[in-house]
């Protein structure tokens, strides 16, 4: 049912873990669905100097977020919040149509993430 | 049902009969997951009762309906007026037989097949338990079918670990709401009273007569690793 893609993302996924000191977190999804994922950042020079995830959910939740790691790092946060669920799925060679929809929430972390940098550094300059 | 789908349990199909009959309402039992695994009784209680060929590995697509004598039904298949006129369409008749054969075979050996699988079973259980933390059993530890062995994982999701453990040769189901058409998660466990996050790491394993006890060691020692894999990833394991 998944892509040799979504399956090797699953078997080995790249950047899991969680940054300590992230500069940005997003967390989006809830167990009720069956999915929560967390999306770490570093920012450095306002490109994205490390990513990392964590995800509660099914293989496809576990490969789009390893993906989004990926397609994300080394870009700068204008082109990052570009990425859309789209752009996750075709990198994984499509995903099940059931799955689109659900578990497909890597770009919504990323954007959640970015977001919290975004809010985090306008507060620092209010101090 | 004889036996809930999902974990097992065997249900007070007597009484419910009971109360159906009182209440003069027609009871049908769904026995097809029971018949062949445990003693199966049509008792005064019970109008109609349905079992399935292929669950006692017997031909597929083959199944038959008991009708109490004087229990009134309307066809579905109109036509040539086989089986009485309640089922149209020419007869299978060699998965018929196949079928009454499979059915004799399963009652030979129904006691000692019960017995050698709950054995496995609760090998299995107990393994499960007692190698991984914060892991439960879904449904009456007794009173459930011999072959069934529900268990949930905090922490993670089901789809996964089904996944990974089909990566090791060894298929089993799972009722998460990502496993299911509907994306909800199971009925019947959120009826039990368990939280929509614990429904969504349940593992159903079902034992047959081909399995072993080198089976059920073989996943003994694959399962925990995965168990860990998984939650390693998962942002709700608690740390």
């Amino acid at each position: 049912m998944y892509s040799d893609k979504v399956m090797d993302h699953f078997k080995n996924p790249r950047n899991m873990g969680e940054i300590k000191d992230a500069d940005g977190v997003g967390v989006v999804g809830n167990p009720t669905c069956g999915d929560v994922m967390n999306i770490y950042i570093k920012v450095k020079d306002d490109k994205l100097e490390d990513i990392k995830f964590k995800t509660f959910g099914c293989g496809a939740a576990v490969a789009t977020s390893s993906m989004i790691t990926e397609l994300a790092r080394g870009k700068t946060l204008e082109e990052a919040i570009e990425i859309t669920r789209n752009d996750v799925a075709d990198a994984l060679e499509g995903l099940p149509p059931v799955k689109m929809h659900c578990s497909n929430l890597a770009a919504d972390g990323l954007r959640a993430a970015i977001e919290d940098y975004r809010k985090k550094k306008g507060g620092e300059k209010d101090d | 049902m004889y036996t809930n789908g999902e974990v097992g349990t065997i249900e007070p199909i007597q009484k419910i009969g009971e109360i159906a009959k009182d209440k003069e309402i027609y009871f049908h039992v769904d026995a097809v997951a029971a018949a062949g695994k445990i003693p199966t009784d049509v008792s005064e209680n019970i109008d109609l009762m349905s079992i399935s060929s292929n669950d006692m590995y017997g031909p597929k697509g083959t199944g038959a309906l008991y009708i109490r004598k004087g229990t009134k039904i309307q066809p579905i298949i109109h036509g040539g007026g086989q089986e009485r006129g309640l089922r149209s369409g020419s007869e299978n008749v060699a998965s018929i037989v196949g079928m009454g054969k499979s059915a004799e075979l399963a009652k030979a050996e129904m006691e000692s097949e019960a017995g050698r699988i709950s054995a496995l079973r609760d090998k299995l259980v107990n393994g499960i338990l007692e190698g991984i933390t914060d892991t439960y059993l879904n449904g009456h530890p007794k009173k459930r079918l011999p072959n069934n062995a529900n268990v949930r994982f905090s922490f993670i999701e089901g789809e996964s670990i089904i996944l990974s453990l089909d990566m090791e040769g060894i298929s089993t189901s799972s009722s998460s709401a990502c496993t299911s058409k509907t994306l909800e998660p199971s009925h019947v466990l959120i009826a039990m009273g368990i939280s929509h996050a614990d429904s969504q790491g349940a593992l159903l394993l079902t034992l047959g007569k081909n399995n072993t006890k080198e089976d059920v060691e073989y996943l003994l020692e694959t399962l925990p690793a995965i168990i860990k894999r998984l939650r390693d990833m998962s942002p709700l394991t608690p740390r």
